[in-house]
């Protein structure tokens, strides 16, 4: 006997962040059967592409550089997939950006960072996990050759991050599956996908304020769509006594220096609002604002770091965003 | 000293008696009258605060009668209880001076004085009439499927936009969404599920 559509909802822990899933649906136990496995989709894809974990694929293809790596369809679905990104973004977006990070002292999991006795100290900075000739990404990241069987040949001295490109394509992935059930959203670390719409309207996304995490500074209804942040006010440390941020700058192997404090970007699919946040904040608002409004299908909005805000595309007349946007223009009803 | 001259003395002390208690009857009399002067104001304000609620603008013209009247509050609050020919029956009425050999001046004194300190009565003139104001055009049309209450009791509305995104609207702020002002608190989407933040 069919039941009413139901919300059904699951909450853990992965890749050093909170995952959230919405599922709708009217059988509870096909629900809760799906959310488990999507689950157990996050745990798997982190043990096989984290690169703070040794035992991972990715940390083995890191630690093969130099020799040829026999790699599984989806690490070098993956890899193939950030080459062609940093082929789009004519480099600002590079997966090579491994040994940057680390010197920067991003060398292990935000959580341990974070958590750690030396969070603030630079102690742990000088660790060199990965043998390296090159002081940053740069052109010798071109030699990196796909070949036949799925072979991934690093060069010497070059490590890979998928740090955002593997998470968006997780959560993303996470979204089809339940998604095929029934409208699903998935939630991690404040990159959210999102297939279909519940039975009363779409999905509604809010954006966190940069400058006051508690407080949000945008509304998204969304449904088939994806959205995702990239920050320099968030994962950020000291490093040498100066402040240092994740968003590595290619260019001069050193955190952006951008007036950018935050890019959100809603695309279609969340791999691609990933990469174009990030490489909206590594540009900077001039740069960063002509890139985006050349792309089609997305909208954005940027906080700049004086809390100045920027949009592009349709985003003010997509979603809310308070005090900008007229509440009432959202009620075209005549008087 | 002579019977005579006693008697003078005892007439001239009696006098300045006499005088002494005139004055003090007098004084009395005008600080009645000021009090009554101030009672008389602030039942007037009261009667033009009732008649005429006063919109914003003309609340803030309004301040300085109102902080005028604030000294005397409480006897203002006693004079606003009572009918304003009561006020004029229960006001000692000021005594003509009586001179040293008992005859009384038509001059006023110097004690009558406070009675032009009620001259605030100026303020009590009656409040202009605020002209009206137009009625706040109506530019939107909320969808209100639903009314419910904050956690505080206050009364909130569920509406639906255009897109059939449900807010949280503050009851209070829908006449103000509905003239494209800003409203007092931000609507809530009802059903947000993620939250974009950067990471």
């Amino acid at each position: 006997m069919a039941t009413e559509l139901r919300e059904f909802y699951r909450e853990f822990r992965a890749m050093g962040t909170d995952v959230a899933f919405w599922l709708w649906h009217r059988d509870e136990q096909r629900a809760e059967r799906a959310l488990a496995y999507a689950e157990r989709f996050f745990h798997q894809t982190e043990a096989r592409l984290s690169r703070f974990r040794p035992s991972t694929e990715l940390s083995r293809l890191n630690r093969q550089a130099g020799r040829p790596f026999n790699a599984s369809p989806m690490l070098y679905e993956l890899v193939r997939s950030a080459l062609d990104w940093r082929t789009h973004t004519a480099g600002i977006f590079d997966p090579t950006i491994l040994n940057a990070l680390i010197r920067a002292g991003y060398d292990r999991s935000f959580d341990q960072i974070t958590i750690g006795a030396d969070a603030q100290s630079p102690a742990h900075i000088d660790r060199q996990p990965l043998p390296t000739t090159r002081q940053s990404s740069g052109p010798d990241a071109d030699e990196i050759r796909l070949g036949p069987g799925r072979q991934i040949h690093l060069p010497a001295g070059v490590g890979l991050d998928l740090g955002g490109i593997a998470k968006g394509w997780t959560i993303q992935q996470a979204a089809y599956r339940l998604g095929a059930l029934g409208p699903a959203l998935v939630d991690a670390g404040g990159d959210v996908a999102c297939v279909g719409s519940p039975p009363d309207g779409p999905w509604t996304v809010s954006v966190a304020d940069p400058l006051s995490p508690e407080q949000d500074i945008a509304y998204l209804p969304l449904s088939n769509r994806a959205v995702a942040t990239s920050s320099r006010a968030r994962r950020r440390w000291l490093h040498h006594g100066q402040p240092a941020h994740h968003l590595i700058d290619p260019r001069t192997g050193a955190p952006a220096q951008t007036n950018i404090l935050s890019a959100t970007v809603v695309a279609p699919r969340l791999p691609d609002a990933e990469i174009h946040a990030k490489t909206a904040v590594i540009l900077g608002e001039q740069a960063g604002l002509a890139y985006l409004n050349r792309l089609s299908g997305i909208s954005a909005l940027l906080v700049l770091a004086d809390g100045s805000q920027r949009t592009s595309g349709s985003f003010k007349e997509d979603g809310y965003v308070p005090h900008t946007s007229n509440f009432g223009e959202r009620f075209r009803i005549p008087a | 000293m002579t019977y005579e001259q006693q008697k003078s003395s005892r007439k001239r002390n009696d006098s300045k008696t006499l005088l002494t208690s005139l004055k003090l009857t007098a004084t009395v009399g005008a600080v009645s009258l000021t009090l009554a002067g101030w009672g008389l104001l602030s039942a007037a304000e009261a009667r033009n605060a009732t008649v005429d609620p006063l919109p914003s603008t003309a609340f803030l013209s309004a301040a300085p009668a109102v902080a005028a009247s604030q000294p005397t509050n409480e006897v203002a609050s006693i004079a606003q209880s009572l009918p304003v020919q009561n006020l004029a029956e229960n006001t000692v009425q000021p005594v003509a001076p009586v001179d040293s050999a008992g005859n009384t001046s038509t001059v006023p004194t110097v004690t009558a004085e406070p009675l032009v300190a009620a001259e605030p009565t100026a303020t009590a003139e009656p409040t202009p009439t605020p002209a009206p104001t137009a009625t706040p055009e109506v530019l939107f049309t909320l969808d209100i499927v639903q009314w419910t209450e904050s956690q505080t009791g206050e009364p909130m509305a569920v509406v639906q936009d255009e897109n059939g995104t449900l807010w949280y609207v503050l009851g209070t702020d829908i006449p103000l969404i509905e003239q494209g002002l800003e409203p007092a608190m931000e609507p809530q989407p009802v059903n947000s599920r993620g939250r974009s933040r950067g990471s």
